[in-house]
C-alpha cells in the first residue's frame, strides 16, 4: 500500500506544463482540520448551562473553592459563547492522521513527520538504510539488532533506568528502491510503523528522505493526548536520527566533540551542556600522549 | 596542557587540562604556534553569545604542526606546518560542494541551539561556544581539528608563521566581506571598523578592483594604519557625521559597497547606540545595531551591505524600509575560509598581502588573560595579540 504517498486531491500548476497533476504532498505540520476548534450547537449550549450553573454555585461557595469555580465557570461560558475550543482541536486527529487511519483501518493514529535531504545518490542511500546493521549504531538507546528471519529483526532496546526491551520489527520494501517500512507484529497495544521514502532532490542536490513514524494509542482521546505528548519527544528524536544518518552516509562518521562511548543520552536529548562543556573543554581526557 | 580558559563573562584564567584525543578518523591533532585573539571573541567574552560554561577553551585563528593523524586523513601527515580554518565545512554535504562551508550542515554536533534560534542548524566553529559545536579553541598547547582534509591547508614556502596565521580567519573574513560585496572596477568602498578583520577587508577591497576605501572607527592608531597600511581614507566616527562625510566624498551618491566589520558591539555618538545599549544592558535585546544602520542608510540605491560583523539574535529597529526603497542588497555569514586560503597565500607569496603586522602583541600562552585584556580594553595600540603555547 502506498501510505500517504500523495494528498487524496492532486492538482494541476498553470506554471509548470511538463508537471501536470503534481501530488499535493501530506504534511504532518497542518495540525488540525478546519473547523476542528468549532464547538456544535448542543456543545454549545451544554458550555453555556454548566457555565452558569457553576458561576451561581462559585459565587455561593464563596473561598479559593468558590474563586476556582468561578475562573472555570467563566471559560466554559466564554467557550460557549465563541463556539470555539483550542482544546478541542488539539485533541483532534490531523488531516495526515485521519488519512493514515483510512489507508491502515486503524481506530486511532499520532503521525510525525520529519525530512532531510543526503548529498548521495536515491540508490546508494536506499542501499545503505536497507542495512539495520548502519541505523542501529545511530540510535543510542538501540543496543543490538539481531535478524530472526528473513524480514525480522529483535531490536533490543535500552530504556530507562537501563531496563532492556525487545521489539521485533519487520522490514519491507513497499515500493522497490524506492521506500522501506519497519512495522511492529500486529499485536498488542502501541503498534508501530515508520515508512520512509526516497526521491532525488532537484537539481541533482542527492536524495530527499522522508521519514514517517506513526504510532496505534490505546483508550481514545486520553491515549491519544499521551501519545502526543511524547511525540514532542519522538519527533526531536525522529530529527537526530536523520541528522545522524545523513552525516554517516555523507562523511562517514559523526561530528562529535565527546567519545562516541562517553555519556549515554535516552531519547537523543543532549541538553547536558555541562557535561558537553567537560568534555569539550578538555577534549576529554585520555592520559598524556605525547 | 596548558589552556586559557573562559570561566564566565569577561573573566579567564589560564589552566592544566588533559590533551586532547583523535576522536573521529577524519580528525588531526595539532601543536599550537601562534593563536590569535579575535574581535568575534569579545562577544564570548562579555556574555553576549549564550551556551558558554566554564573550562570552554577559547581561541580559533591558529596556526600549528600536525602531530597525530587519523586513519581517513589524506592531506596531510605529521610535522605539517598547517593553518586550519576556523569555520568547520565536513566537505561532502551540498553546502560544502557548493563551497559555502560555513553553511555546513554536519560539522555541528549540537545543531538543536541554532537551529532554534535561527531556523536551521549552523555549522561548527572551533572554540565558539556550544551552540557552535562545543570545539574546544586554540589558545592551548594541543588542539583536535575535525574534518581535516577540508579545513587544514599547508603553509607553503616564503610565507612566515606571522603572515599564515591570519590566513586562518581574519584575512578570508576580510577577503570574503569584500567578494561578498560585489566590488565592481570603479566603486568605492566604505569598511566600518578597522580591527585586524577591517583591514584585511580594506586590503581586499583593492585586490579586487575598488577605486578607493574609506575606513571608519574611533582609534586614530587604527585610523592610521587604515592610511598608511591600508591606502584607505578615514574617518573618525567621534568627530564626523558619517552619512554627510560619505556623501560628500561620493558625490552625493553614498557608497557603491558598504561593509559592516564591527556587529552587535558597536559604538556610536548618536541616540539610537544609547538606545540599543540600555536594552543591551537590561538583555532585551542582543545587538547595537548602529553601524549597521549607518551602512544601510549610507549605501547608494541599488548598491550592496556585506556584513562579516558578528551579530547573535535579534536587532531592534532595523531599517528594513531603506533596504526595500533603496534596492540594496544584504549579503552576510561566517567566513568560508576555505574558499579563499590557497588563493591568500598566493597574494601573499606575490607581495600583494602582508597581514604579519597585525600581529602587534606577541605573548607568551600564560600571559594571555591579560593579553585579551589588553585587546579589549584597545590598550598601548593593540590590535592583535598573538600567543605562543
Amino acid at each position: 500500500m502506498e501510505r500517504l504517498a500523495t494528498w487524496p486531491l492532486s492538482f494541476e500548476s498553470p506554471y509548470k506544463k511538463e508537471a501536470l497533476m503534481m501530488p499535493r504532498p501530506s504534511l504532518a505540520s497542518i495540525k488540525a482540520p478546519e473547523g476542528a476548534d468549532t464547538l456544535s450547537p448542543p456543545e454549545r449550549a451544554l458550555c453555556l448551562a454548566g457555565g452558569s450553573l457553576l458561576l451561581l454555585n462559585g459565587l455561593r461557595t464563596r473561598g479559593v473553592a468558590g474563586a476556582a469555580q468561578v475562573l472555570l465557570a467563566g471559560w466554559s461560558v466564554w467557550r460557549g459563547y465563541r463556539g470555539r475550543c483550542a482544546l478541542k482541536a488539539t485533541l483532534a486527529h490531523t488531516p495526515m492522521e485521519q488519512e493514515w487511519e483510512a489507508e491502515t483501518g486503524w481506530p486511532s493514529s499520532k503521525v510525525i513527520s520529519r525530512s532531510i535531504t543526503v548529498n548521495r545518490p536515491v540508490d546508494e542511500v536506499v542501499a545503505w538504510c536497507r542495512n539495520p546493521a548502519n541505523i542501529g549504531p545511530l540510535i543510542p538507546w538501540v543496543d543490538a539488532i539481531e535478524q530472526t528471519s528473513d524480514d525480522r529483526y529483535q531490536w533490543t532496546l535500552r530504556g530507562p533506568r537501563e531496563r532492556s526491551h525487545r521489539w521485533t520489527l519487520i522490514q519491507s520494501e513497499p515500493q522497490q528502491g524506492r521506500a522501506l517500512r519497519w512495522n511492529t507484529l500486529g499485536d498488542g497495544v502501541w503498534q508501530h510503523e515508520a515508512d520512509a521514502r526516497f526521491t532525488e532532490a532537484p537539481n541533482g542536490r542527492g536524495t530527499e528522505i522522508r521519514l514517517v513514524v506513526a504510532t496505534q494509542p490505546p483508550r481514545g482521546p486520553a491515549g491519544y493526548a499521551v501519545a502526543s505528548l511524547i511525540s514532542r519527544f519522538s519527533h526531536k528524536a525522529l530529527l537526530y536520527l536523520l541528522r545522524a544518518l545523513k552525516q554517516q552516509i555523507e562523511t562517514g562518521e559523526l561530528a562529535t566533540n565527546r567519545p562516541r562511548h562517553g555519556a549515554r543520552d535516552f531519547l537523543f536529548i543532549h541538553a547536558d551542556h555541562s557535561t558537553d562543556a567537560d568534555r569539550s573543554a578538555t577534549n576529554e581526557p585520555d592520559g598524556d600522549q605525547r | 596542557m596548558r589552556a586559557l580558559t573562559w570561566q564566565g563573562p569577561n573573566s579567564l584564567q589560564v589552566d592544566t587540562v588533559p590533551d586532547p584525543v583523535l576522536l573521529n578518523p577524519q580528525d588531526v591533532i595539532i601543536k599550537v604556534t601562534l593563536s590569535s585573539v579575535c574581535g568575534s571573541d569579545l562577544h564570548l567574552l562579555g556574555g553576549y553569545v549564550p551556551t558558554m560554561h566554564p573550562g570552554d577553551i577559547l581561541g580559533h585563528e591558529f596556526l600549528g604542526e600536525v602531530v597525530e593523524v587519523g586513519a581517513r586523513v589524506k592531506t596531510v601527515v605529521k610535522g605539517d606546518r598547517v593553518i586550519t580554518v576556523s569555520i568547520i565545512g565536513c566537505g561532502e554535504c551540498e553546502h560544502c560542494v557548493r563551497q559555502d562551508f560555513s553553511c555546513c550542515d554536519n560539522s555541528n554536533p549540537n545543531p538543536c541551539v541554532t537551529e532554534t534560534a535561527y531556523g536551521q542548524p549552523c555549522g561548527g566553529i572551533i572554540g565558539y561556544s556550544h551552540a557552535f559545536g562545543g570545539y574546544a579553541g586554540s589558545h592551548a598547547t594541543y588542539i583536535r581539528v575535525p574534518y581535516a582534509d577540508t579545513n587544514l591547508f599547508k603553509v607553503p614556502d616564503g610565507v612566515t608563521d606571522e603572515q599564515a596565521v591570519f590566513v586562518s580567519d581574519a584575512a578570508p573574513t576580510g577577503y570574503f566581506a569584500a567578494d561578498n560585496a560585489g566590488i565592481q572596477p570603479g566603486d568605492t568602498v566604505a569598511v566600518w571598523g578597522c580591527g585586524a578583520v577591517g583591514q584585511m577587508a580594506i586590503a581586499s577591497a583593492y585586490l579586487l578592483g575598488a577605486e578607493r576605501v574609506i575606513a571608519i572607527d574611533r582609534l586614530a592608531d587604527r585610523l592610521a594604519l587604515a592610511e598608511s597600511k591600508g591606502g584607505a581614507i578615514t574617518l573618525d566616527y567621534e568627530t564626523t557625521n558619517i552619512h554627510q562625510a560619505l556623501l560628500e566624498l561620493t558625490g552625493g551618491r553614498g557608497p557603491d559597497r558598504c561593509i559592516d566589520c564591527v556587529g552587535m558591539e558597536a559604538h556610536g555618538t548618536e541616540i539610537d547606540y544609547a538606545y540599543d545599549k540600555a536594552k543591551q544592558l537590561m538583555r532585551l535585546h542582543t545587538e547595537r545595531g548602529t553601524v549597521l544602520r549607518q551602512a544601510i542608510r549610507a549605501c547608494r540605491k541599488g548598491g550592496t551591505v556585506s556584513v562579516v560583523g558578528v551579530y547573535g539574535g535579534l536587532m531592534d529597529k532595523f531599517p528594513m524600509g531603506a533596504v526595500m526603497n533603496k534596492a540594496l542588497t544584504l549579503r552576510s555569514g561566517q567566513q568560508p575560509g576555505q574558499r579563499y586560503a590557497n588563493q591568500l597565500f598566493t597574494h601573499i607569496q606575490e607581495g600583494r598581502l602582508d597581514p604579519s603586522w597585525m600581529l602587534t602583541h606577541p605573548m607568551d600562552l600564560e600571559d594571555s588573560a591579560q593579553g585579551y585584556a589588553l585587546f579589549k580594553e584597545k590598550g598601548d595600540q593593540c590590535l592583535r595579540a598573538v600567543f605562543r603555547p
